[in-house]
């Protein structure tokens, strides 16, 4: 297909584009195009579930993060530079790439003899879901159908590994001990009319973020990303209004609560004569809700210790320019 | 009649981008480009979905396509207004003569 093979060029330009740049932002901006190429390119090989995760977290959420941590790490870059240009550093840096090239030539020769060897069995497991699913989940969207009924114990650790994720982060960025995160990072709207518009705005993306979530085991969409989504109005929030409106430890209370219940949830399935018709499909809705509303509390909070530490390094910088 | 009305929008739509597209390569400064692509996206854009809504009649479709263009006129631009701001509080120089 002709439309598929543009779009795949588009995006190795793209991913090139961003190696080549010299300026982290563009490269940054030209990353977030690549995404929204990839999810378009989802949608070609039939697969929306992806394209929703890839369009929101790809293309919003990760470019937001990253433009914030480049924002705070651009303050310290000219000592950095120094230590870049020395002679020692550029030989270690042609070690690395030496090595580089060698690990990946040693990889490719692994997966061609694998590639040589495999055997092919036809797709047993895909006629069994594809068959079978509305009648053994009750869902109507066989990637729900799978992540939350067939394979819903695959699930709890992806949710935890994301649950560890923000907690180590969190933990390395060092919150202050007592002091109200909310007071220290709320300073003045940055322009009127972008504050007024979100306002505006806030209610259409919450009602998409909840639509997705609800309606995940019918149509395209679930829990992890109706959560990015909802997760978004906290960013737009913050970038309009400068000021976060809730607390953090609370959203981390909140998001480890909701991971206990999704566990509590996913027992149910052990107990087969409990799950009667009806009540699948509940149960689907029910785990649904759960993991948006804890996938929108991590991101949040991933999103505001960034911001917090991009605060804090702009702090001490004005205090030494002062002093 | 309306599918030709319709069709008559949509091509006055391309002319429209296609002009923005030439201004932006036309004018050689930031701010004038800005604003040149600002005009690309809304005026073309809304061209373009009004003769979406008159070539398919009135129906849901229309409807949710009316939301879509309700959606834009709202956001963009607020994005090319947000940007154009903080090029000028980031103290982005403006052009000296007028072209």
């Amino acid at each position: 297909m002709p439309v598929t093979i543009v779009f795949l060029l588009a995006m190795v330009v793209l991913a090139v584009a961003s190696i080549q740049v010299r300026k982290a932002e563009i490269a940054v901006i030209y990353l977030g195009i690549f995404s929204l190429f990839n999810a378009i390119f989802y949608l070609f090989y039939s697969a929306p579930d992806l394209s929703l995760a890839e369009a929101v977290i790809g293309s919003a959420l990760a470019t937001a993060l990253f433009l914030v941590a480049i924002k705070g790490y651009t303050l310290r870059r000219t000592q950095i530079k120094s230590e870049y240009r020395s002679p020692k550093m550029r030989l270690a840096l042609f070690g690395e790439l030496f090595w580089g090239v060698v690990f990946l030539t040693i990889g490719f020769i692994v997966i061609s003899f694998y590639f040589g060897t495999v055997q092919d069995v036809g797709k047993p497991a895909w006629y069994h879901y594809v068959r079978s699913f509305i009648s053994d989940t009750g869902a109507r969207n066989a990637v729900t159908a799978i992540y939350l009924n067939y394979r819903v114990f695959d699930t709890l650790f992806e949710a935890l590994l994301l649950l560890v994720g923000i907690l180590a982060t969190a933990y390395f960025l060092e919150w202050p001990e007592g002091k109200e995160p909310e007071e220290e990072i709320a300073t003045k709207p940055d322009s009127e009319i972008v504050a007024r518009i979100s306002g505006l705005l806030y209610p259409f993306i919450l009602l998409y973020g909840f639509y997705i979530i609800v309606n995940g085991h019918l149509t395209p969409g679930g829990g992890f990303q109706g959560g990015a989504i909802l997760a978004s109005v906290f960013i737009i929030r913050y970038f309009a209004q400068r000021r976060l409106g809730i607390n953090i430890f609370i959203l981390q209370r909140l998001e480890k609560s909701f991971f206990l219940g999704i566990i509590a949830l996913s027992m149910l399935l052990l107990l087969p004569e409990f799950m009667n018709s009806d009540f699948k499909v509940f149960h689907l809705v029910l785990m649904n809700i759960l993991i948006g509303f804890k996938v929108c509390c991590g991101l949040a909070i991933l999103f505001f210790c960034f911001i917090f530490q991009q605060t804090k390094v702009e702090d001490t910088k004005g205090r030494s320019e002062r002093g | 009649m309306s599918e030709l009305v319709g069709n008559v929008l949509m091509g006055v739509a391309l002319v429209f981008m296609t002009c923005g597209v030439y201004g932006i390569f036309r004018f050689r400064h930031f701010y004038l480009r800005i604003l040149i692509s600002s005009k690309v996206d809304t005026v073309g854009f809304i061209t373009l979905t009004a003769g979406i809504m008159v070539k398919s009649g009135l129906n849901f479709f229309t409807l949710k396509v009316l939301i879509i263009v309700v959606f834009f006129v709202l956001t963009n631009p607020l994005a090319t207004h947000s940007i154009a701001r903080s090029a000028y509080k980031s103290q982005y120089p403006l052009p000296e003569d007028d072209v």
